[in-house]
């Protein structure tokens, strides 16, 4: 018996050796062109367009409690600057993030502080899930196989930091090959370990490039180490503007 | 005499904001488009619904009780010098207000107070009160064009990334950190900042008043700053001078290493110093404070290096090193204490060397050193996370120098939504002949806030 168990372990390991192997094997270019194409215009439902002004409210439900704030935010590329609006106790606070460069400036304050965008600001939420998205430029596509979400046929990547500067490390995107737009996400840290999962909805359109477009209305993510945690994100007052560089300008930020 | 750099900055800075507030249309194009297309899309906007959508009001309320612990000190004999009090409380109302009306901004921070204290001066116990009513900043910006804007008013400028010191900075010594509840009040500064893309901004600051600083010595200084703000790192350069100083070089930088590690520095740079230094002289006086290397050719450096961990649950460490090359070395120091113990000796004395003693005292208390000795090293840590109820901030700084050093910490907790509860206690270690524990050993502070 001892000797039957030794060999399905290892008999296990071999298959799951071997649908890694298969599942890492190079993807060819065409293919990878037209899963890049996607992942990019997925990025467009999620913010990464030239100049976007939204309202976010968050909802944080943690150990039991729940709290409630609202964020105006401006995204630019990679520029994002995050101005809280609600509770009154934070009104005023301002998170400006340079890509990776972040800036943090409290109301009587009048000097920044640098943060690393590791750092809580938003509870459930990374820094980075308040900007605009942009996986198609962060990540290169590790794999992307044929699946199903919600009964909705998707391709589902498997993405992988370009770089250690990125919130995630890993990422599984479900993305709809219909409506090409992000369904769900799992994101992983460095050591391999799921710590949430997210979820999509498109509920806004907009106007791009004279096409309309199914745009965000709701992110909900959940934390993989304590189920009980919950953040939902609801994006409303979406506008689609040029945003000129003064106003991710740190001079001119704090008064 | 100005010095012909002084002159040149001055006349540029004057004839630029004379053009550009003069002939604002020559430079307003790109504001107009934005702005008709605005009113193309709310054409029903009215002036009244266009100032009530840029007007912005925060009122906070804050009580602040302190207790002080007096350090026992030669610089402050009996409490008579200084005159610091053993507690008091203090009432604040303070509102934030801006305007935005197209390419008009303006700002401004009304304080009213009520202050009740007790002092104990020479052992004896008295109470005062007072009441003030001021404007702490405020500013008046207009934008010239979708990259240049223009301003004047009281601001508290701060910049760069370090917690301790920012040497850069040639307006202001105190950065904001050592108080969790009290306000910075500005200076005045006439300043000119071309934004030039995502990347690349420049200012032409000129500091011309003391606004609501209280600064007994206060000199106009110049500056340009240079700003770079990329997606991973950012720098700034600053030129600065000083009314009858020599011209000072500041810089800071940073950079994203991780998700988790941000590095960062800050640097000054200038040609001699303006710092008094404790001068032995023959006679009964024994001593003088005096600026000894004000025409020294001698670059002074300070320097601050420091780095940023964030953990997974993301609270934080932050290290920092500074070197204060003004600072005073192991003589230069034991000469100070020496002179302050003989100018308390005077100061206490009843003759006719009292005056002299509070001189000396004076001079002693106000030596133009931002840090008495050179190397300091400041560990910190930070629990700020904005949605969580509770933020603590911890912070040890040590001398390496004298082996003082000063344990700060506070917390905050939310009550409710617009209520905040702030604790924070300092102490300082070392005894009063060393770095941080001339005026005070210790000092307690609670604060309630209301966010209305």
């Amino acid at each position: 018996m001892k000797y039957l168990n030794l060999f399905i372990y290892i008999l296990f390991l071999s298959l799951t050796g071997q649908i890694v192997q298969a599942n890492t094997k190079p993807i060819n270019p065409a293919d990878m062109e037209k899963a890049t194409a996607l992942l990019h215009e997925s990025d467009l439902s999620r913010g990464n367009v030239a100049g976007i002004v939204w309202n976010i409210d968050i909802i944080t439900e943690s150990r039991g409690k729940t709290q409630e704030n609202g964020l105006q935010v401006k995204v630019k590329g990679t520029n994002c600057l995050a101005v809280y609006q609600s509770p009154s106790k934070i009104k005023g606070r301002k998170l400006l993030m340079k890509d990776r460069n972040m800036w943090f400036i409290k109301p009587g304050l009048s000097k920044p502080v640098p943060i690393s965008p590791r750092q809580k600001l938003l509870g459930g939420a990374s820094n980075g899930d308040i900007a605009s998205t942009n996986y198609a430029g962060d990540y290169t596509i590790e794999s992307f196989t044929q699946d199903q979400f919600n009964n909705e046929p998707c391709y589902l990547y498997e993405l992988k930091a370009k770089n250690k500067k990125v919130t995630y490390d890993k990422i599984r995107y479900w993305v709809s090959m219909k409506r090409k737009i992000g369904l769900k996400a799992e994101f992983f840290t460095l050591s391999g370990k799921m710590f949430k999962t997210a979820f999509f909805e498109y509920d806004h359109t907009i106007t791009l490039n004279g096409k309309e477009r199914l745009f965000v209305s709701k992110m909900t993510i959940l934390n993989a180490m304590v189920k009980t945690d919950r953040t939902i994100m609801a994006y409303h007052d979406i506008k689609i503007k040029k945003i000129s560089p003064s106003s991710f300008n740190l001079n001119l930020l704090v008064r | 005499m100005l010095s012909p750099i002084k002159i040149i900055i001055q006349i540029s800075v004057l004839l630029i904001l004379f053009f550009c507030m003069a002939l604002p249309r020559a430079f307003g194009n790109n504001i107009d488009e934005l702005q008709h297309a605005d009113d193309a899309v709310c054409p029903y906007k009215t002036l009244l619904e266009k100032l009530d959508q840029g007007f912005e009001l925060n009122v906070k309320a804050s009580a602040l009780g302190e207790i002080n612990g007096i350090a026992t000190s030669n610089q402050n004999p009996q409490n008579r010098f200084a005159k610091l009090s053993d507690n008091g409380m203090v009432f604040t109302l303070k509102s934030d207000m801006s305007l935005a009306y197209e390419n008009w901004l303006l700002t401004a921070k009304p304080r009213f107070s009520f202050e009740q204290t007790e002092y104990t001066i020479d052992g004896n116990t008295k109470n005062a009160s007072d009441k003030n009513v001021e404007i702490i900043e405020f500013q008046v910006r207009r934008q010239l064009s979708e990259s240049l804007f223009a301003s004047y008013g009281w601001e508290n400028l701060q910049w760069g990334p370090s917690f301790l010191y920012s040497p850069s900075n040639p307006f202001f010594n105190d950065n904001g950190k050592k108080n969790p509840v009290k306000d910075l009040e500005g200076k005045g500064f006439l300043k000119l900042i071309f934004v030039h893309d995502f990347s690349w901004s420049a200012s032409l600051i000129y500091n011309t008043d003391k606004g609501a600083f209280d600064e007994s010595d206060f000199k106009k200084t110049y500056a340009l700053k240079i700003d770079y703000s990329g997606d991973e790192s950012y720098a700034g350069l600053i030129l600065s001078h000083k009314d009858n100083q020599k011209i000072k070089l500041g810089a800071f930088g940073g950079t994203t290493l991780t998700d988790a590690v941000i590095i960062y520095g800050e640097a000054a740079i200038q040609q001699g110093s303006c710092a008094l230094f404790p001068v032995a002289v023959q006679g009964p006086l024994a001593w003088e404070m005096n600026a000894v290397r004000e025409d020294d050719h001698t670059l002074y450096t300070t320097l601050l290096a420091g780095i940023g961990y964030t953990f997974e649950s993301g609270d934080s460490m932050t290290f920092e090193y500074l070197y204060y090359g003004q600072g005073y070395d192991s003589r230069q120091a034991s000469d100070f204490y020496q002179l302050k113990n003989d100018a308390a000796d005077f100061y206490c004395s009843q003759t006719a060397l009292s005056g002299y003693g509070t001189l000396l005292l004076g001079k002693s208390a106000q030596n133009q050193l931002d840090f008495l000795r050179q190397n300091y090293f400041m560990v910190q840590y930070t629990n700020d996370d904005i949605i969580d109820d509770v933020d603590l901030i911890s912070r040890v700084t040590f001398c390496l120098d004298d082996g003082s050093s000063r344990l700060y910490s506070s917390v905050s907790c939310d009550l409710n939504d617009h209520m905040e509860l702030k604790l924070a206690g300092m102490m300082n270690t070392g005894g009063a002949d060393a770095s941080f524990g001339t005026f005070l050993d210790y000092q307690v502070q609670l604060a309630v806030e209301y966010f209305f």
